[in-house]
């Protein structure tokens, strides 16, 4: 088996970007990986590529293959919801790892703002629920998040307060970064007096929709200078549906534990996390399962500085989903853009000490699909 | 019971090898893998876990939780604003195949 790296990273712009499309925005951010990584497209032997809700092709991976002039001898389009990205590396790992390809590409993007109405993005995402014992209930994905949100403030010691701090913290380090969605500044009381989208959730405790795209290259070259290691992944995948989700193990720890355990490392070697975040709740209740936090505690632990970028566990330096962006599956890659561009010393005012090993967990559906991945950054 | 509702909301599955109960989203055992099972309808009966409230434009209130069956699985129904988490509430399928909660149970 062949060490893995991530040699290049790139991610668009998220927000409003008029006149993109999602090939268009996979395009931007495949070119410009590439070129971090320094390879051009006649060295990619594999294309992972996620789907896009404004472009719905059966076979994605081959659209972008032939949109950059690469002829893969390994293609893949991966659908896992948000965490898809990370399932997309881990695969790529192990195509790279056994000697299928030496340099994949990996790529999303989606124009879920400017490229479908509001109305047709809430209704498709909310067909993750089950067709006939959930989704006639009425509820979307914010409305499913709320429901963790009302069990998880009801079984644990944590506040609304408590949970409206990982979104200011989220907004806090989106402010400097290049591209963010959201970098207004925004407080407490922004967040707990927004509108209410689905009790107790509101507004700013969901991250907003946006057009974006990101591409990895995960490769078996060793970056000559420092780089980012795939040290190892896991998986679990417990339910589908929120009415079958064990309260007690959604999957999230279970993944995280495989993933350390493939890395050879334990939750006490990780110097910076970057967790899905796609409602205040999601990352709250991540972070408490993955053992970075105790139960009840995230939000307490954000609000005293604690994942703040010079604290003790720097989290999401680039703002994450709630504040960088959601576009899709693109979004949940940008956690995964970050690794490199933090592991590289690129990522400019923001940069912060990520220590030697960095994990990064996605999370697809209603806490259903969980990807963690663990990062060892060469110095 | 009304047998021809697509999703059977108000029945449960008895699996016919190890008498495990389960929910009629799942069609397979999950503790002995048996695909043979009974359906039986469900007493009726849950504890309210986690509710939301949702708001949208022009449209009045509607209240949704996630109820735990006291067979043993949580489901989806709709429900009132006086329902909270903990209670433990009766539960009936309207017509549409729709789990709804009724009277809270003492």
């Amino acid at each position: 088996m062949r060490d893995v790296y991530m040699t290049g990273a790139s991610r668009t712009k998220f927000g409003r970007l008029e006149g993109e499309t999602a090939l268009s925005l996979m395009r931007r951010a495949s070119l410009d990986a590439m070129q971090s990584a320094g390879i051009m497209s006649k060295d990619i032997d594999g294309v992972l590529t996620g789907y896009a809700m404004t472009h719905p092709h059966l076979m994605l991976a081959n659209v972008v293959a032939e949109d950059l002039s690469i002829q893969p001898s390994y293609a893949h389009s991966v659908s896992l919801g948000g965490a898809t990205g990370a399932a997309m590396v881990q695969l790529a790992s192990i195509l790279v790892a056994q000697g299928v390809c030496d340099n994949v590409l990996v790529t999303a993007g989606d124009v879920r703002l400017t490229g479908a109405a509001r109305a047709d993005v809430v209704q498709t995402l909310a067909a993750v629920g089950h067709p006939m014992a959930e989704a006639p209930t009425g509820l979307d994905i914010p409305g499913y998040y709320a429901l963790l949100t009302s069990h998880y403030l009801a079984n644990t010691v944590a506040t609304e307060h408590d949970l409206a701090a990982l979104s200011v913290l989220m907004r806090h380090n989106a402010i400097d970064t290049v591209g963010a969605h959201l970098s207004s500044p925004m407080t407490l009381d922004d967040v707990l007096t927004s509108p209410m989208i689905a009790q107790p959730l509101t507004r700013y405790s969901c991250c907003p929709i946006s057009d974006g795209g990101v591409a990895l290259i995960v490769s078996k070259n060793r970056p000559d200078g420092a780089g980012l290691r795939v040290a190892g992944a896991g998986q679990a995948h417990l339910h589908q549906h929120i009415s079958n989700m064990d309260w007690n193990e959604n999957g999230a720890s279970l993944a995280a534990s495989r993933a350390f355990a493939a890395a050879g490392v334990s939750i006490a070697d990780i110097g910076m996390p970057l967790i899905y975040d796609s409602f205040t709740v999601t990352l709250a209740t991540l972070l408490e399962a993955i053992g970075l936090a105790p139960i009840g505690q995230a939000g307490r632990m954000a609000a005293q500085g604690y994942f703040d970028r010079n604290g003790a566990c720097p989290l999401n330096p680039h703002g994450g989903l709630l504040s960088y962006g959601h576009s899709g599956v693109a979004g949940g890659m940008a956690h995964l853009a970050e690794a490199y561009l933090q592991a590289s010393g690129k990522a400019k005012g923001r940069q912060v000490k990520t220590g030697r090993y960095i994990y990064a967990h996605g999370d697809g559906g209603v806490m259903s699909s969980h990807v963690g991945v663990v990062f060892e950054v060469n110095s | 019971m009304n047998l021809s509702e697509p999703a059977g909301l108000d029945q449960c599955r008895l699996c016919a090898q190890c008498q495990f109960v389960f929910s009629p989203l799942v069609s397979v055992c999950h503790e002995c893998g048996s695909s043979n099972y009974i359906v039986q309808p469900i007493v009726g009966v849950g504890d309210v876990e986690a509710i939301t409230q949702i708001i949208r434009k022009n449209e009045p209130p509607k209240f949704v939780c996630r109820v735990l069956l006291s067979e043993g699985y949580g489901l989806l129904a709709i429900t009132q604003p006086d329902v909270n988490i903990g209670d433990r509430v009766g539960l009936s399928v309207l017509s549409g195949g729709q789990l709804v909660t009724g009277r809270k149970v003492i």
